[in-house]
């Protein structure tokens, strides 16, 4: 689900990035897409759309890695 | 999303602890990985595999063996994966590559026992990893004296079979490694219920050689400046190779491949073309090992090539695809895993051919070489590249480390001066 | 032009000011806080020097503490610092040794102080400053006493190169009434050893040098001579080594 909704994003120019869920989201151990909050009218949209089904989306501050490559 | 805590039930994994590792991969992964610039379309699938690490594989290999599938896990590149695929079984490499698995096995194991080995025997006895409880049987090997003693912590839990790796390169050693994996099939096709013919066993030959030539063109891409794919993505793409399905891996391999090959020839790339190349060669790094990557790249310098088991070693050779008898097969097996030089084999001087060919091929400013703590013989044999590649005049440094994060930043100055020393 | 090198090491943080040729040196403990230290040995840099700090052109940083060092232009890595600055007070030397609080490490270097290979010791305290420290603890002494304890005529081996075991090791040396001098002098005899055997490794060049803060030790000199079986030249400056690497480096801005 989250690679279909993925790459409807690719699809229309969206930047989504694939990622390990954050704890602070959810303790699911599984995938989640990180959008940023402006594109989000336009993903609901996409969602609802081509009937993905999410289990939530939750906002969070951007965060600062205790690791980068840059 | 499925959730899996069900299945992991299942599994008799000890959720409260593996609760902790979940916590940890999204930070590491995230920090080390997400925050590369301008990653390659391609890397989606394998960020996909990450994210559902314990998960979407897992799963797979249930259903197989709901369908009456067996599965095995292995932990060496000399284990001829094609034999399992030709019975109708799943192998899966499980080498344990995390610092959170390595106090479970220190618990059985002396401490001065390489990381690979602890994390691996510790990620099963502490019940914290399903591809290390979804196998019906484990495949070890003799290729170095700590993993044979491990075998026999780890046969009271599982049933193992052993494949004794030949420690020379002579006639009679080619053969001795054709009887071993003639007796592996007997083991295979006992375990499966089902007969390998040369039928099979072609057909799996081509699909594991399908998986190599992938990753061939994807390390092939790595040869143009300014490199397409940083050498962390490449490292990972490697390291999911190991268990995921070889049909799907070769295909999601020649995905990223095509886009390298556009990227090449638009000439972008993921570090500038003046940054400086670095060959790692050495011992493995199994997932989620990206330590010594993540340092060099860090520094703004691209790993280019590995000449490791989770580089080169794991898809350089192919194997004849032109014998049709089963014996023809398991001759053209043999002769194809023995050419992979490891520093078990004495002499091993075709490894140090390797490093100078591929440093050639790709072009390296720098050769780090490198071994996990306590692997006596990547160690020793280090003294060795050294001397031949100084000989050369290509620049090489050793270094010795573990999963651990204690010399994270001696490494940094370590790499860093090398770094500048190139630079000059 | 006013120039600043900072040298951040685990034990001593080490400041250079060159204006115009001219050099003005300080040093601080590092403590727990490498950005404190930087911060104090600079503002003392320039008390010293009656220099403003809009003056000062570049500052670059070096040592382990480099990385939290926010007022630095640029940071550099403690080896070619030291080989800079060796190329500047002894321009003869194609070895270095230094031996600093948490790392011991030998550089080989070229016509123009250039590094042409180095080597560093793997994550483990002995052979170091660290070694050192523990050892003198457990003797009741300072660390900046050792040098002048030593008594090598009645040198007592020491087997151990874990500092763990070496301690324990001669806490058994001493309760059987052993001289401390000759304790001592095994002491830097075994620090000699490991590090000439890592030096050996990397090949070695003559004329030495050796850099450090261990370099003051008189002790741990000699036994380096002698592991080595060649004579070691020691700088005045020799803790500064890598602080004035570092200010010549920014300099010369490269």
């Amino acid at each position: 689900m989250g690679l279909r909704l993925k790459k409807e994003l690719d699809g229309q120019d969206i930047k989504a990035m694939i990622s390990p869920t954050p704890r602070d989201a959810s303790k699911s151990c599984g995938i989640s897409l990180m959008v940023d909050e402006g594109d989000l009218p336009l993903i609901r949209q996409i969602i609802v759309e081509n009937n993905i089904e999410i289990i939530k989306i939750v906002s969070l501050a951007r965060k600062e890695w205790k690791y980068r490559s840059t | 999303m499925a959730d899996y805590q069900q299945m992991w039930t299942d599994l008799g994994m000890d959720l409260e602890k593996h609760d902790v590792l979940c916590e940890v991969l999204p930070e590491a992964f995230g920090g080390v990985y997400l925050t590369q610039q301008n990653r390659p379309k391609g890397m989606d699938f394998y960020d996909f595999v990450v994210s559902e690490i314990h998960g979407v594989r897992p799963a797979e290999m249930i259903q197989h063996q709901k369908e009456g599938g067996k599965v095995f896990g292995t932990f060496c590149v000399y284990v001829p994966d094609e034999v399992v695929f030709a019975a109708g079984g799943i192998a899966a490499g499980l080498c344990g590559g995390s610092q959170f698995w390595v106090s479970g096995g220190e618990k059985v194991l002396p401490a001065n026992t390489c990381p690979l080995i602890k994390a691996s025997v510790g990620a099963r006895l502490d019940k914290t990893c399903p591809f290390f409880l979804i196998p019906d049987m484990y495949v070890g090997e003799t290729t170095c004296d700590g993993k044979k003693k491990a075998w026999e912590i780890l046969a009271g839990e599982v049933p193992f079979h052993i494949i004794d790796i030949p420690q020379m390169k002579r006639d009679r050693d080619i053969a001795a490694f054709e009887a071993e994996i003639k007796d592996f099939i007997a083991v295979v096709e006992k375990v499966t219920g089902n007969k390998i013919t040369a039928e099979s066993l072609g057909e799996a030959i081509k699909l594991i050689n399908n998986k190599r030539r992938a990753l061939q063109r994807v390390y092939n891409a790595r040869k143009a400046s300014p490199v397409p794919i940083s050498g962390k993505d490449a490292l990972l793409v490697t390291q999911i190779n190991f268990y995921d399905d070889p049909a799907r891996a070769a295909e999601m391999a020649n995905n990223l491949a095509d886009e390298l090959e556009q990227r090449i020839n638009s000439g972008s790339g993921v570090f500038p073309d003046n940054a400086l190349r670095i060959m790692i060669s050495g011992t493995p790094m199994a997932i989620p090992n990206w330590k010594l990557h993540h340092i060099v790249e860090s520094l703004g310098a691209a790993v280019v090539v590995e000449e490791s088991c989770t580089g080169t070693r794991y898809f350089e050779n192919l194997v004849d695809e032109s014998a049709t008898t089963l014996d023809g097969q398991i001759r053209a097996l043999a002769e194809r895993y023995m050419k992979t030089n490891c520093a078990c084999f004495t002499p091993n001087t075709a490894r140090i051919d390797d490093i100078v060919r591929l440093a050639d091929e790709y072009k390296v400013d720098g050769i780090i070489d490198t071994n996990l703590q306590f692997c006596n013989i990547y160690s020793t044999e280090s003294y060795q590249v050294k001397q031949a590649l100084t000989e050369r005049n290509q620049p090489i440094m050793h270094i010795e480390t573990d999963y651990s994060e204690q010399d994270f930043e001696q490494l940094r100055t370590r790499v860093e001066a090398f770094l500048e020393m190139l630079r000059k | 032009m006013v120039v600043i090198g900072v040298d951040i090491g685990s034990v001593a943080t080490k400041g250079i000011l060159i204006s115009d040729g001219v050099q003005h040196k300080t040093i601080f403990p590092t403590g727990w806080s490498p950005r404190d230290a930087s911060d104090a040995v600079i503002a003392q840099l320039l008390h010293q020097s009656g220099i403003e700090g809009q003056r000062v052109t570049r500052i670059f940083g070096t040592g382990y503490g480099r990385v939290a060092f926010d007022q630095a232009d640029k940071t550099v890595t403690e080896i070619k610092c030291h080989a800079r600055g060796i190329a500047e007070l002894l321009p003869e030397v194609r070895t270095i040794i230094d031996i600093g609080g948490q790392d011991s490490k030998v550089i080989r270097i070229g016509e123009r102080g250039q590094v042409v290979d180095f080597s560093m010791n793997d994550k483990c305290a002995a052979g170091t400053g660290r070694f050192l420290q523990v050892m003198a603890t457990a003797l009741g002494l300072d660390v900046s006493e050792l040098g002048a304890a030593e008594d090598p005529a009645q040198r007592l081996p020491i087997s151990s190169m874990c500092t763990v075991f070496a301690e324990s090791e001669i806490i058994g040396l001493m309760a059987k009434g052993n001289p401390k001098g000759g304790i001592v002098a095994g002491l830097h005899q075994s620090v000699g050893k490991r590090v000439a055997a890592m030096a050996k490794r990397l090949g070695i060049k003559e004329p030495i040098a050796f850099t450090g803060g261990v370099a003051i030790n008189q002790g741990v000199k000699r036994a380096l001579e002698e592991e080595l079986g060649a004579p070691v030249m020691v700088s005045e400056a020799c803790q500064y080594t890598g602080a004035l690497g570092a200010a010549l480096l920014a300099l010369e801005n490269v």
